[in-house]
């Protein structure tokens, strides 16, 4: 029995439904005003889209569950999921949607809101600091391969500062720096 | 006709506030106001509604008070109520072509509306423009031509029998043209119908019966309309009778030749369900109820197979016949041509035309009647001997899809249950059937309480669209669907698949469309004169629509177009006569060179050359032809051919009327500092 | 006959030698002449797209602009170049003021995006420039009809409307050279590539239900146009061997390797010996 004057904390339980005020209205404004996002509103539900990701099953939230919360306003689950990242980009989803909803296009749109508010995994970042400080993804290291093949030893035609250069001064300049 | 002198223009102007579509973006008093000193304006004023009584009173008694010579209306499209107030200017002694409409509403406040200095701008230079305009008006007269009490019905399925049956029954005469062998249309296909599930040739067949014996119905079966043209008053039509090769009078449907002949074609009753004889007849109850050879796939041409003549005990066969063509006066033309499936080969994520156990409900159908491939078996095609054990529908296959057809087919949900509930009354638990839908569409009479008795009667309802469909080694169809119900992404395995097909229009919709002058809306579909209000009128006068060519319909909705198709022509040719308003292009004789432009570029051969006395060409124009397009105005050299109503003159006074008053708001900016008017 | 920009990646030059030197004597055997772009970034993939869609907008409208410059369409040998390029010039094409906005960052290195070059994938060039006929004429050792599957790479189909690519071109180029196409249930799906970084047990086991798949329905070979997927289908099964036991022994060849073994280059040329799991099995097969 507990005594008298000692107040146990209420439990953690979660009950409650999402309130109309807790929905971010301006979200799909929001998407709908990024590249391709301009279809988003014309989502009818149907699911195609999950149906036709071939990694929805292992996803706690699905493609088109997803869409309905841009839809909806449901902000921070959105850009917080793993999910978004875990796209495969495959685009298989985008394309048969039979509204024409580019859903593909639309996570790439959440993943850089998502980033913006720092929610980025660690290995996105450090391909970003890749790009920023060798100016590419890959480097050749066996040159004798090409020579074998009668090909200039270096990358042909890239430049390396272009990358370094121009990257410096958009997100990624600023996610790697403050990831410092 | 000598010019008006200009202060002879006495035009009044009526600014309607059309509730708050203009009066909410713009001021429509201040408007008004605005030009009670404009130059010829002799009064002004605004109305809420002007197309109400109070606002028709209205113009009725200042044409009378003022003396008016023209009137202006500022309001919405002149598409609505141009008719209306043309006949309240007639009535009050003005000719009905001295009216000039400013849109104000589709042309300004719908578009404007979030910018209403703008707007109001906008609105005052529509109606400067539609007073200069006024100011160029002529009157105008009508000529009358009588109108043949007879009608033209095309396509002999559930709405033109009606349509036929019901003009017939007015003593109109009717001529019934179907392209097929016989009439019947998509109904006479079906076994039962939904929601009622009563048998649909026991509903149909006495329609049928009903065509062949009325006296005033003419039919044309295995016929196809080959030209129309308009003459006067009424329609020249012409005709083409494809040759059937049996003689209707001879034949006595004995059944020889169909059982003696040894050629086959694909078997386009069963839409392609199995093969037929080269000779033969779709069903039972067709009409004409006699056989039929189809010289497609009969080897009498190639290989001089002559064994259905010599099996006939009547010699009703003969292969020399040629097709025949015929020419019909008609006062009026009702187009029923219906509608048919998409090609399910546009469909190849669903396997359409690759896997052998995908279906068409329309096929699948065919398999549920008693009369087609498997006499009302449900077996699996190509060789129709084993019952599938699960059976999946495929709701909106390529319906609502913007990669296909963004349109609903508005009657596959409702089929879809039909063909669930016959297949559980014949098989029970035999056959697992399985729904997959999205969105389930039971909005007509007692729709929704059989989509009950089919989720009662235990189909699996799945809330989803398929994905991955593959074709597995024994022939069965596996797919992916998330179900949303539970949430869980399911991997189906069927027998057999039946797609729930998209809806177009009969392919011959298009041609026939251009022929009769009728426009055709997204996806083909012939286009109502208005939406709402006159869903079976079209834009050519005399020509109707009725039945799934204007969208996809039910029976129901067919047989009301049906009927209401034959209301609109009847009253269309009982009238006798149509009264045609001479708004055309005129020729002015001494200005013609004839040099013959006119002629060609008119798109409804409305204009032809004719020779004056001195021998010297002259173009003259057939004012019934003529619909006032206008083209000829713009390619004649000389100024010598006007479109009437919409002269040259007259469309720059507007235009000009127009820049007119946007220069001089400019200008008054520019010496105030820029404060609008 | 014609003069191209080609915008090689960095994956392709790095990684597989084997696909530019195939890719550049084949092409040379049609006339047609490949220039390097000189000068330009390298796209950033669909990871760059992810965290800076400016930033990533921005390298490949600058590279599109260099290319515009040449008066030549832009040709890549890889399907994520590609899929950037093609989106990119996709958006800059339709969204003016996307377009305005770029120009003016361009601008200060004193480039615009036109748009006048297009950017194409190799194989799509072959198709359409040099064309089916063109290459059936050259064709001097031609395969026995052995069965080869097609791994496309989503970039290259997808989306449509952006890449406008359809499968048919990449099957049709296969079958020219004498091969048959093997049909597979997991045609259209993903290697796995993307979410190597995120996920790397996802991506293993995309990548071998697309071997096993492959190889479920009979196929000796399969082909592949980028680097990436290579990465996936090629490398990837030494680990499955390694680390999971799953052995397929399936030879993925760069379509320009088969093209060019076809066209009577020899296994050198066309750098055989740098595929990871053994691919000289294919010389095997020409027709007799």
């Amino acid at each position: 029995m507990t005594e008298i004057g000692e107040k146990k904390e209420l439990p953690d339980v979660f009950i409650d439904p999402i309130d109309m005020s807790e929905l971010d209205r301006g979200f799909r404004k929001e998407i709908q005003s990024m590249p391709n996002g301009e279809e988003l509103s014309a989502c009818f539900a149907c699911s195609t889209c999950t149906s036709a990701c071939p990694i929805a099953n292992i996803w706690e939230i699905k493609p088109h569950q997803l869409i309905r919360m841009i839809i909806l306003g449901i902000r921070e689950k959105v850009l917080s999921s793993k999910e978004i990242w875990l796209c495969l980009t495959c685009f298989e989803c985008q394309e048969r949607c039979p509204q024409g909803v580019r859903v593909t296009d639309i996570f790439f749109d959440c993943k850089n809101l998502a980033t913006e508010e720092g929610m980025i995994p660690a290995s996105i970042v450090a391909l970003g600091k890749e790009l920023i400080e060798k100016g590419q993804l890959y480097t050749v290291t066996a040159d004798w391969e090409r020579e074998d093949l009668d090909l200039e030893p270096d990358v042909p035609g890239l430049s390396t500062d272009a990358v370094k250069r121009v990257l410096g001064s958009t997100r990624t300049g600023r996610l790697v720096k403050g990831g410092r | 006709m000598p010019k008006k002198k200009k202060d002879e223009h006495r035009i009044g102007v009526f600014i309607c506030s059309c509730g708050t579509n203009i009066g909410g973006v713009i001021n429509v008093r201040k408007l008004a106001r605005d030009f009670k000193d404009y130059p010829g304006v002799s009064f002004t004023t605004s109305n809420m509604f002007t197309c109400s009584k109070d606002g028709q009173d209205k113009i009725a008694d200042m044409i009378k008070e003022k003396e008016l010579t023209g009137v202006v209306i500022g309001a919405c499209t002149p598409k609505l109520h141009e008719q209306l107030f043309r006949e309240i200017l007639e009535e009050n002694g003005l000719n009905p072509f001295r009216l000039a409409q400013a849109n104000l509403r589709e042309h300004d406040t719908w578009v404007h509306g979030d910018n209403p200095e703008v707007a109001y701008k906008v609105a005052y230079d529509l109606v400067a423009g539609a007073i200069e305009r006024a100011k160029t008006l002529e009157d105008i007269g009508f000529e009358e031509y009588p109108v043949d009490k007879s009608v033209l019905v095309i396509g002999a399925g559930i709405a033109g029998i009606q349509s036929a049956l019901d003009l017939a029954d007015k003593g109109i005469k009717v001529y019934l043209v179907e392209k097929y062998t016989s009439i019947g249309g998509y109904m006479a296909r079906l076994e039962k119908t939904f929601p009622t599930l009563d048998c649909s040739m026991c509903i149909l067949s006495p329609k049928l019966s009903a065509v062949e014996r009325h006296k005033n119905i003419e039919l044309l079966s295995y016929s196809e309309v080959i030209e129309t043209e308009r003459d006067y008053g009424n329609f020249k039509v012409r005709i083409k009778k494809k040759p059937r090769y049996v003689s209707i009078d001879d034949c006595i449907n004995c059944g020889a030749c169909e059982r003696n002949c040894p050629a086959t074609g694909l078997d386009e009753w069963n839409l392609g369900l199995g093969e037929r004889k080269a000779v033969y007849t779709p069903f039972p109850q067709a009409v004409p109820g006699v056989y039929f050879l189809d010289k497609e796939s009969c080897t009498h041409w190639t290989d001089g197979c002559t064994i259905c003549a010599e099996k006939c005990p009547r010699d009703a066969i003969s292969y020399d016949v040629e097709p025949e063509e015929i020419e019909l006066k008609v006062g009026a033309i009702v187009a029923a041509t219906g509608f048919v499936e998409m090609d399910i080969e546009e469909l190849p994520e669903y396997g359409g035309g690759k896997f052998a156990h995908v279906l068409t409900a329309g096929q699948y159908g065919r398999l549920l009647s008693l009369v087609g491939p498997t006499e009302g078996k449900i077996l699996l095609p190509p060789g129709f001997e084993q019952s599938p054990k699960r059976i999946a529908y495929i709701n909106c296959a390529g319906s609502r899809d913007e990669n296909h057809r963004p349109w609903c087919c508005n009657f596959g949900c409702m089929y879809t249950l039909r063909h669930a509930e016959m297949t559980h009354r014949l098989y029970g638990d035999d056959i697992d059937q399985w729904i997959v839908y999205h969105e389930l569409r039971a909005g007509g009479k007692e729709y929704e309480q059989f989509y009950r008795r089919v989720r009662e009667s235990g189909v699996q309802f799945v809330r989803g669209f398929p994905s991955d469909m593959v074709e597995e080694k024994d022939g069965s169809i596996s797919f992916s669907v998330f179900d949303q119900g539970t949430g869980s992404l399911l991997r189906l395995n069927f027998d057999m698949v039946v797609l729930t097909m998209a809806v177009d229009p009969s392919p011959g919709a298009a041609h026939l469309g251009h022929m009769l002058g009728v426009d055709r809306s997204e996806g083909g579909f012939m286009k109502e004169l208005h939406p709402k209000l006159e869903p079976v009128n079209t834009k050519s006068r005399g020509i109707f629509i009725a039945g799934a060519c204007q969208s996809p319909k039910d029976i129901p909705a067919s047989v009301a177009d049906g009927k209401a198709a034959a209301s609109a022509a009847a009253s269309h040719v009982l009238k006798g006569k149509v009264r045609v308003q001479m708004d055309k292009a005129v020729v002015d004789e001494t200005l013609c060179i004839g040099c013959g432009l006119c002629e060609k570029v008119c798109p409804f051969t409305a204009i032809s050359m004719t020779l004056r006395d001195d021998e010297s060409q002259l173009a003259e124009v057939s004012s019934i032809l003529c619909t006032g397009c206008g083209k000829c105005q713009v390619v004649c050299p000389t100024g010598a051919i006007k479109r009437k109503h919409f002269t040259t003159e007259q469309i720059e006074a507007e235009v000009l009327g127009l820049i007119s008053a946007h220069r001089k708001r400019e200008q008054a900016e520019k010496t105030s500092g820029g404060v609008s008017s | 006959m014609s003069t191209y920009s080609v915008y090689i990646g960095c994956s392709v030059p790095a990684n597989y030698p084997n696909y530019e030197a195939s890719m550049y004597k084949v092409a040379e055997l049609f006339g047609l002449t490949l220039e390097y772009l000189e000068d330009v970034a390298c796209c950033g993939s669909p990871n760059l797209r992810a965290m800076d869609y400016w930033g990533w907008t921005l390298v490949n409208a600058r590279t599109l602009a260099i290319a515009d410059s040449t008066e030549h369409d832009i040709v890549t040998p890889c399907n994520g170049c590609f899929g950037s390029l093609k989106d990119v010039y996709h958006l800059l094409k339709s969204d003016t003021d996307y377009r305005n906005r770029i120009n003016a960052e361009l601008e200060r290195e004193g480039l615009e995006f036109r748009g006048t070059s297009k950017p194409r994938h190799f194989i799509e060039v072959l198709y359409t420039d040099v064309g089916l006929e063109s290459i059936r004429k050259k064709i001097t050792k031609p395969f026995d009809g052995i069965g080869i599957a097609i791994h496309y790479g989503c970039h290259l189909l997808r989306p449509g409307d952006v890449t406008e690519i359809t499968p048919e071109i990449l099957s049709e180029l296969v079958r020219v050279t004498g091969a048959d196409v093997v049909e597979y249930a997991l045609w259209k799906q993903c290697c796995g590539a993307t979410v190597l970084p995120v996920d790397e047990a996802l991506a293993i086991r995309l990548a071998r239900d697309k071997l096993k798949s492959m190889k479920d329905a009979g196929a000796a070979f399969a082909t592949v146009v980028c680097p990436a997927c290579c990465n996936q289908l090629d490398l990837q099964q030494l680990g499955l061997r390694e680390s999971y036991g799953e052995q397929f022994d399936l030879p993925i060849l760069f379509y320009p390797q088969i093209l060019g073994l076809a066209l009577g280059l020899d296994e050198d040329e066309v750098g055989l010996g740098m595929n990871r799991v053994p691919a000289k099995p294919i010389l095997q097969h020409f027709s007799k």
